[in-house]
């Protein structure tokens, strides 16, 4: 053995768990091995630090132990009681509904408890009525129409609306500036007589 | 002569509570010490070895005498002790934790060396620990402790070299003057 193989084994061997071949082989190593001699004395120096270590001085209270235990016990019976309840419950519950066809629904907005009662045939599903519905959508259409229409003619009279103004506004002007023209004119006439073509205004 | 432990739990089977509390007395110290190693606080021991004795008590009616007592003993103690230190962290340990003896004779060395050899234990990995724990305090056997963790015997003893290997150098790094102590 090798001192690593012999360093894997000193535990073994300080604890006495080393079987007697095993400790003849560390034994011989360690005789002529001083590193291995020194890694024994550390793990024994760790054994009696161990060692040490001093029992902490407990006392088991038998008394608050047995109260303990009796507390616990009493605990597990209310929990089995409230078991045993809550399933014997659900029991009568579930012989109610299935025996005497006890109902309890909600109906238009009130609750409804009833028993022996038939049961309830599901509402036969609607047929698709497939006219009424391309009809509503008819109406859609032409509501939709009319209403473009509408708003078409609403739009067409504020056009007329606002060319109207528009053509008083340009003929006002038009007017202002045949005065103004007027004006400029009579004025050039007076300064110097006469009016030749080419002149401004 | 001194009844076996699978007398008196058969005596206390049979109604006789004295036979309940000479096992008390006769292991109570040593769970407690098992707890102290395994990392439990010194200020839960006293409640979490009265509880390894409530569940003993609670249990009893389905101990098996075929295996042995301590392994049967130490399977309750490890779950709650596993329990206790995943629950509540471990306090800090102070750098100057009064050194109060734990018996009057004891003295402040002692406790001293106690509070260090606790401080380094807690802070081996849980697994090395509780082999190092068992083994050292409990002298059980590699196969017992291989029934009770359930891990083969020859990983445990790998475990348990490394687990004193580990601790030799911890010591060594929380106080360095151990081995002239030690010598």
């Amino acid at each position: 053995m090798n001192c690593e193989q012999v360093q894997t084994q000193l535990a073994a061997y300080l604890y006495g768990d080393a079987d007697k071949s095993q400790r003849h082989t560390i034994e011989q190593h360690l005789a002529s091995c001083p590193a291995c001699t020194r890694e024994l004395a550390e793990l024994q120096g760790v054994r009696g630090a161990l060692n040490q270590v001093a029992a902490p001085p407990v006392h088991v209270d038998l008394a608050a132990l047995y109260r303990q235990e009796g507390e616990w016990q009493r605990r597990r019976l209310r929990r089995w009681r409230r078991l045993a309840w809550t399933l014997t419950a659900a029991a009568a519950v579930l012989f109610l509904i299935l025996f005497l066809r006890v109902e309890v629904r909600w109906d238009r907005g009130e609750v409804v408890i009833g028993w022996n009662m038939a049961p309830v045939a599901p509402p036969p599903a609607a047929a698709p009525d497939l006219t009424a519905d391309v009809n509503r959508l008819r109406d859609l259409v032409h509501a939709l129409a009319a209403n473009a229409d509408h708003n078409d003619q609403r739009r067409d009279l504020d056009l007329a609306v606002l060319e109207a103004r528009l053509d008083e506004l340009l003929a006002r002007s038009e007017a202002r500036w045949t005065a103004a023209e007027n004006g400029l004119r009579a004025l050039y006439v007076a300064h110097f007589g006469t009016l030749t073509k080419g002149d401004a205004p | 002569m001194e009844s076996t432990d699978h007398v008196l739990m058969e005596r206390w089977r049979q109604g006789d509570a004295r036979a309940f509390e000479e096992l008390v007395r006769r292991w109570e110290g040593r769970v407690a010490r098992f707890l102290a190693g395994y990392g439990v606080r010194r200020d839960l021991l006293g409640d979490l070895t009265q509880e390894v004795f409530v569940r003993v008590l609670r249990a009893g009616p389905r101990y098996e005498p075929r295996s042995s007592f301590q392994a049967w003993l130490f399977q309750i103690a490890v779950n709650l002790a596993r329990d206790a230190t995943r629950r509540r962290q471990p306090a800090p340990w102070p750098e100057e934790e009064p050194a109060t003896p734990r018996e009057p004779s004891a003295t402040v060395e002692e406790a001293e060396a106690t509070r260090l050899v606790e401080q380094a234990l807690a802070q081996l990995p849980e697994p090395l620990r509780l082999v190092l724990v068992l083994r050292h305090y409990e002298d059980m056997s590699f196969p017992d402790m291989s029934r009770l963790l359930g891990a083969p015997a020859s990983t445990l003893k790998s475990r348990f070299a490394a687990a004193l290997g580990r601790l030799r150098v911890l010591l060594e790094s929380l106080r360095p003057d151990l081995e002239e102590t030690e010598r």
